[in-house]
């Protein structure tokens, strides 16, 4: 798209699993007529052969010799109509319903406005009391969000329409500003990656205690409100919001993730935890209410791995260190350890995250021939790399801060759970109530 | 969309791989397919920097400076 408009004819050749993406992208930036040449899918994992067959085959769109086709879109004259610019606004839909509370219900689902299960209907009622949760206006823009930055269009958004998926998710008023804190950061927790990505928010401060989060016996599980609400109205703002969500256009995790009906939402147990909590870390106050957000491939839980049967203290340095071993370093380690791993730790000399986070950057090595095996692990780039072999060993990661620590859990047992993902930023809640 | 060539005959394709996986080694066999089926046409093969959507300034302006057209491989 860059490239044309620079001037520079430009063919995309593109594999067929991404057909309506390609074409709904090029639709929404004002280019729908865009020339655009396919491929079978995928072409990762084939030999030279299969590939050279592709190019030699037919275009499994068009049916036309596909290489032919590429050259012509790059040489034939644009018709009057190619050679159109203009924009596309997003669809808003019909400001009021007239109907049914059922036909609401079923016109939500029809449009993919859910995450397929029943919503609260937000009605004007509704809507007016989540909107008296905060001193901002209602039509006040709050921020954009894309299911991918470059990729798709990002759409703007106020206060209402976070109130009206707010209100649809099942969120109480208090909710609300943690919810505007989360559209002021542009962050879709839906990103459209054929990696099933999955996004989470670490809770800082005493909204904790106000909303009445858990951060103690199954935090992370189906047992509380304001955690599962604010999960799944993330959820809703990045389909409702963005466009986002629209399986094989604008979502193309290739299996999905269960994670992505309610994200990730860590209360940290700031109370009985013996660190410091995580948004005093990043430089706030602890009377701060805080949302930081975290993105990559998953959650795994941490036990089985070795150090874990030391007695009479654990080595939950050394489990977290096998664990992490085997990740895909384009995303970091997000360990989220029970109080009791915690003071474990502090008990091994790790008297606070930084502590253990530098241990793990030393200790976690991995070798040259197995990171070349490795998919979205890179190798180290720059001068040092010039004296690196297949024998060397290297950092998993080479810095510290790849290692983030989130204390969450009831202390019913001495477990971590960690998550191939990598800290993005930390937003105050404070602001918009 | 941009103006359109006359011909490929003597001008520069730039092969723009998004990153994905495989995007490197189909480039690879665009290139053999130029040299078998259209000798003339010189590619030049580039990783666009940054993630797959992200602009990539530096490359912008080695194929403005230096090529006709684009071909960019997306997906994987």
């Amino acid at each position: 798209m860059k490239y044309e408009q620079m001037g520079i004819p430009a063919a995309p050749l593109v594999t067929i699993a991404f057909k309506d993406l390609a074409k709904t992208n090029a639709a929404k930036r004002g280019m729908p007529l865009q020339r655009i040449s396919f491929t079978p899918h995928p072409v990762w994992g084939k030999t030279d052969e299969q590939m050279y067959a592709y190019l030699e085959g037919n275009d499994p769109v068009s049916g036309k010799p596909l290489m032919k086709e590429v050259v012509a879109s790059l040489t034939t004259p644009l018709t009057p109509d190619e050679g159109k610019t203009g924009t596309i606004t997003p669809p808003t839909g019909a400001p009021t319903f007239v109907g049914t509370a059922d036909q609401l219900q079923q016109q939500f689902l029809d449009n993919g406005m859910t995450d397929f299960m029943p919503v609260i209907l937000p009605t004007r009622e509704k809507v007016d009391a989540m909107l008296k949760a905060t001193s901002h206006k209602p039509d006040e823009v709050v921020g954009k969000m894309t299911p991918a930055q470059g990729a798709f269009p990002a759409w703007s958004y106020t206060v209402e329409q976070i109130a009206v998926n707010a209100v649809m998710a099942g969120a109480v008023p208090d909710y609300f500003p943690v919810l505007l804190a989360i559209g002021s950061t542009g962050i879709s927790a839906l990103f459209s990656s054929t990696n099933s990505l999955v996004s989470a928010a670490v809770i800082n401060g005493p909204i904790r205690d106000k909303l009445q989060m858990n951060y103690g016996i199954g935090a992370m599980g189906p047992f509380n409100q304001a955690n599962a609400v604010i999960g799944r109205a993330w959820t809703l703002m990045s389909k409702n919001l963005d466009g986002g969500g629209v399986a094989g256009e604008t979502y193309m995790g290739s299996q999905g993730n269960v994670i992505n009906y309610n994200n990730l939402i860590i209360p940290e147990n700031e109370k009985d935890s013996p660190w410091m909590p995580f948004h005093v870390q990043k430089g706030f106050k602890p009377e701060e209410n805080v949302i930081s957000f975290f993105f990559g491939f998953n959650i795994t839980q941490g036990q089985g791995a070795k150090g874990l049967g030391m007695k009479p203290i654990p080595h939950y340095h050394e489990a977290m260190s096998a664990n992490a071993a085997p990740f895909a370093s384009l995303f970091g380690a997000l360990f989220i350890v029970d109080p009791l791993v915690a003071k474990g730790l502090g008990d091994l000399g790790f008297k606070t995250k930084e502590d253990i986070a530098n241990w793990l950057q030393k200790n976690t090595t991995v070798s040259v021939k197995d990171v070349k095996t490795m998919l979205f692990s890179g190798l180290p780039r720059g001068p040092e790399a010039a004296s690196l072999t297949d024998d060397s060993v290297i950092p998993k990661w080479p810095k510290a801060d790849s290692y983030n620590f989130v204390v969450c859990g009831g202390q019913t047992n001495p477990y971590h759970q960690l998550a191939n993902m990598s800290y993005r930023l930390s937003v105050s809640v404070d602001k918009w109530t | 969309m941009a103006k359109r060539l006359d011909t490929l005959d003597g001008k520069t394709v730039y092969l723009v791989s998004d990153g994905f996986p495989g995007a490197d080694a189909f480039l690879n066999q665009v290139s053999i397919w130029f040299k078998k089926n259209m000798p003339s046409v010189k590619t030049v093969y580039r990783l666009k920097a940054g993630g797959f959507a992200d602009d990539d300034p530096k490359l912008n302006a080695e194929i403005k400076a230096n090529g006709q057209a684009v071909i960019m491989a997306i997906g994987h």
